[in-house]
């Protein structure tokens, strides 16, 4: 018999006199998963890997506009290391993504709870609950805009209530208040989304653990703290993951809010990135920007699989 | 200010590069197909021009999203198409805000899709320096002009023009004449003192605000433009050659003087949209902008039309930034002579005066007389026609290519001064410092 495929021949006699089987036919269903990831693989290879590639390429080279691009090694590095606009930016991403974190989840997880108890209207208050979320960015940054116009904007009139503020706040033009105004209207988009799926987690949690602690004495804060968080807390960690991508990556809300302003308070890594490539066309360092930005997302990603991983191995 | 030469692409020899590759590849396929075509069919393949087929030009530009130009520019291009059959303009372009950003990333990626490019001060230099122009001289020795202004002396390298003027804006003083007389204001101011007094007594916060110029940094590209004319009170200039001059006397002062006006005057926080509507609901009294935004206000807001007027600049140099915006034609584009023709047809007397009135402008680009009716109706003009020209490379020296990058450093420390009361001394010194460390990068 002689089996040919993949570059090997071997040559066997008949085991049973002239009586010779036929050759094995390929299985191909074993090939159908590979198939159906092809599309997906190749979408990812074209449309991602290849442009990281390319950014990682780039921040290698210089290249002034329309002439040839030029090696320069580690020199871009270099310069990123040494320029402290970096660091500060790195500083300004890092609380930002804190702030918004904390703000969002913490927030979804207090209208989760509070929806989460029966009372008139419960389903309306569900359904309106997810507006923010609905609405796309663009509008409603603009509307923050009005509303946070220290002429005329409706802000004032709350911060009037407050006895220390005298004069209408500037909240995009004061650096303290700017930061805050783009971290609250990042947390306001995106708390809905964080609350629904907190509110599913929570409708998983045994209802029986939570009566037989309460049987046991516990008050309603101890039976959250030591039922209720505890089944809940692998999706709180995986929705503070997410919402460290969506504020890492979030850059239409700060962009059209402050443009990374003023003074740079909320300029965080992704508007540095547009404006070193797109405003001030420094291709190059923009891309070791990117590379930068890229290892800080890996980073993220990379301690959540470690926290999950071990959160599996205490649970087994 | 200085334009290297050296890079012009036909007399400097480039190491192979993937975008040369590119058009290597490109030519090496086109030339096997033409010789392919040429076996079957050995009959001489004249240009398309001379064939009569139909040409269709790219013109790139942001005017088609202009309220008032793009009127007047589709009017032009009408009346181009009704003269001949060989050659037809098609629309291309993004608006003003993204224009910019959109031809660069193109000219990075290997080429410009646009036969015809309109350019901005800024970028007109760095198609020039990338080799991307075609020198336009034959159009106007062909049209006999000999009057071309003076603002395309830096887009001319060796004699030839690279570029032609289709839209030169310059700053003036705006102003609402219902509210100055509102005011019982009469007296035009003749200083900076006056402005500033004028200024002030035309506030009545939040109601009313005595002058307004754009300050917030959400919208850095309006910022910096409009800030950078704030130095022309006191004849400063942000840069000369490689040295950042913002600690200079001048500027201090012209920073003094914004920081005054936002603290007394300013409608503080309104962003650019908001402004024009506070403008346009007569809510603002001057804007020290464009002329050109007055055909924007003649489209958009035509109650306030009648009331819009200017008066010349109430400092001694008046001097001012004009900004000329050329015509060009893509070198590289495969239709150079065909968009020539199109620069042509605009650039003889008749048709510039046409779309000069049309697009309500007020500066020709060269002699072309016979405006002096259309001047007479505009009564929003004398302030605009009392002015001393200056250019942004002549004020922005070798920073001119880098101009937002400076610009964004200027205006984040402003507006430190603005917000926070930092001294302005003190916080121009470290704008300085930022620019010295971005003059130690400036190609070139």
């Amino acid at each position: 018999m002689q089996v040919q495929g993949m570059g090997v021949t071997t040559r066997a006699e008949p085991l049973f006199g002239s009586l010779e089987f036929a050759p094995r036919r390929p299985n191909w269903t074993a090939f159908l998963p590979y198939l159906l990831a092809l599309p997906i693989v190749v979408y990812e290879a074209v449309f991602i890997v290849y442009p990281i590639f390319l950014g990682l390429r780039s921040s290698f080279y210089q290249q002034p506009l329309g002439g040839a691009e030029r090696w320069v090694g580690f020199a871009n590095y270099g310069r990123m290391l040494g320029d402290a606009g970096f660091w500060a930016v790195m500083r300004t991403t890092l609380v930002y993504m804190l702030a918004v974190v904390v703000v969002a989840v913490g927030f979804g997880l207090f209208a989760a709870l509070v929806l989460n108890r029966q009372f008139r209207g419960r389903t309306f208050a569900r359904g309106l609950m997810t507006v923010p979320w609905a609405f796309p960015d663009v509008p409603t940054v603009l509307i923050f805009l009005w509303m946070l116009n220290p002429n005329f904007g409706v802000m004032n009139v709350f911060a009037g209530f407050l006895p220390w503020i005298e004069q209408n706040p500037t909240w995009l033009l004061d650096q303290r208040l700017a930061f805050f105004s783009v971290v609250l209207v990042t947390a306001w988009k995106g708390f809905p989304f964080y609350s629904l799926v907190i509110l599913a987690a929570l409708q998983s949690v045994p209802a029986d653990l939570v009566e037989a602690a309460r049987v046991d004495g516990a008050s309603p804060r101890q039976a959250f703290f030591a039922v209720t968080l505890p089944v809940i807390s692998p999706t709180l960690l995986l929705l503070t993951v997410l919402a460290s991508i969506y504020s890492f990556k979030q850059f239409t809300i700060i962009w059209l809010l402050t443009g990374g302003g003023p003074v740079g308070a909320t300029e965080t890594i992704a508007i540095r990135i547009y404006n070193t490539a797109f405003r001030f066309y420094d291709f190059s360092y923009a891309g070791v920007l990117g590379v930068a930005g890229f290892i800080l997302a890996l980073s993220v990603a990379l301690i959540f699989l470690a926290i999950q991983r071990r959160q599996e191995r205490e649970v087994s | 200010m200085s334009v290297d030469t050296t890079t012009d692409s036909a007399a400097m020899p480039r190491p192979i590069s993937r975008r040369n590759l590119l058009k290597t590849t490109g030519a090496v396929a086109s030339t096997l197909a033409a010789s392919s075509l040429s076996k079957a069919s050995p009959t001489f393949a004249a240009p398309a021009v001379l064939q009569g087929e139909t040409i269709n030009l790219k013109y790139m530009t942001w005017f088609w999203y202009e309220p008032g130009r793009a009127e007047a520019w589709r009017y032009m291009v009408e009346k181009f198409h009704e003269s001949q059959n060989e050659i037809r303009v098609e629309e291309a372009g993004w608006p003003f805000n993204e224009f910019t950003n959109n031809i660069i990333v193109q000219l990075q990626a290997g080429q410009i899709e646009g036969d015809l490019i309109q350019t901005t001060p800024d970028l007109v230099l760095r198609l020039l320096r990338a080799g991307q122009l075609a020198s336009v001289q034959d159009v106007i020795d062909d049209l006999g002009i000999t009057t071309l202004s003076q603002a395309h002396d830096y887009i001319t390298i060796d004699g030839q023009v690279h570029g032609l003027d289709v839209v030169t804006v310059v700053f003036g003083l705006l102003y609402n004449q219902a509210i100055f007389d509102e005011a019982n204001i009469t007296e035009m101011p003749t200083t900076v003192d006056e402005w500033l007094d004028v200024s002030r007594r035309l506030t009545d916060r939040p109601n009313q605000f005595g002058m307004h110029s754009s300050h917030v940094i959400a919208e850095p590209e309006s910022y910096w433009f409009q800030l950078q004319e704030w130095a022309m009170p006191y004849d400063g200039v942000w840069a000369e050659g490689k040295t950042p001059m913002v600690t200079s006397e001048p500027i201090v002062n012209a920073v003094k003087l914004f920081k005054t006006m936002y603290d007394d005057c300013f409608p503080q926080g309104s962003n650019d949209a908001t402004a024009t509507r506070q403008w346009a609901d007569q809510q603002i009294a001057q804007q020290l902008i464009v002329s050109a935004l007055v055909n924007v206000y003649k489209s958009t807001a035509p109650e306030l039309y009648p009331n819009i007027r200017s008066y010349s600049l109430p400092w001694p140099s008046k001097k001012s930034i004009a900004r000329i915006h050329p015509i060009t034609v893509n070198a590289n584009g495969p239709q150079v002579d065909a968009s020539k023709e199109f620069v042509k047809f605009l650039y003889t007397p008749e048709n510039y005066r046409e779309l000069l009135t049309r697009q309500l402008d007020v500066i020709p680009a060269y002699d072309v007389g016979g405006l002096e009716d259309y001047f007479a109706d505009l009564p929003w003009l004398t302030g605009f026609q009392d002015i001393n020209q200056t250019t942004p490379p002549d004020i922005m020296g070798d920073f001119i290519f880098n101009n937002q990058e400076f610009g964004q450093i200027v205006i984040n420390r402003v507006t430190e001064v603005l917000t926070t009361n930092r001294p302005v001394e003190e916080a121009m010194a470290d704008a300085q410092a930022e620019l010295e460390g971005l003059a130690g990068r400036l190609e070139g």
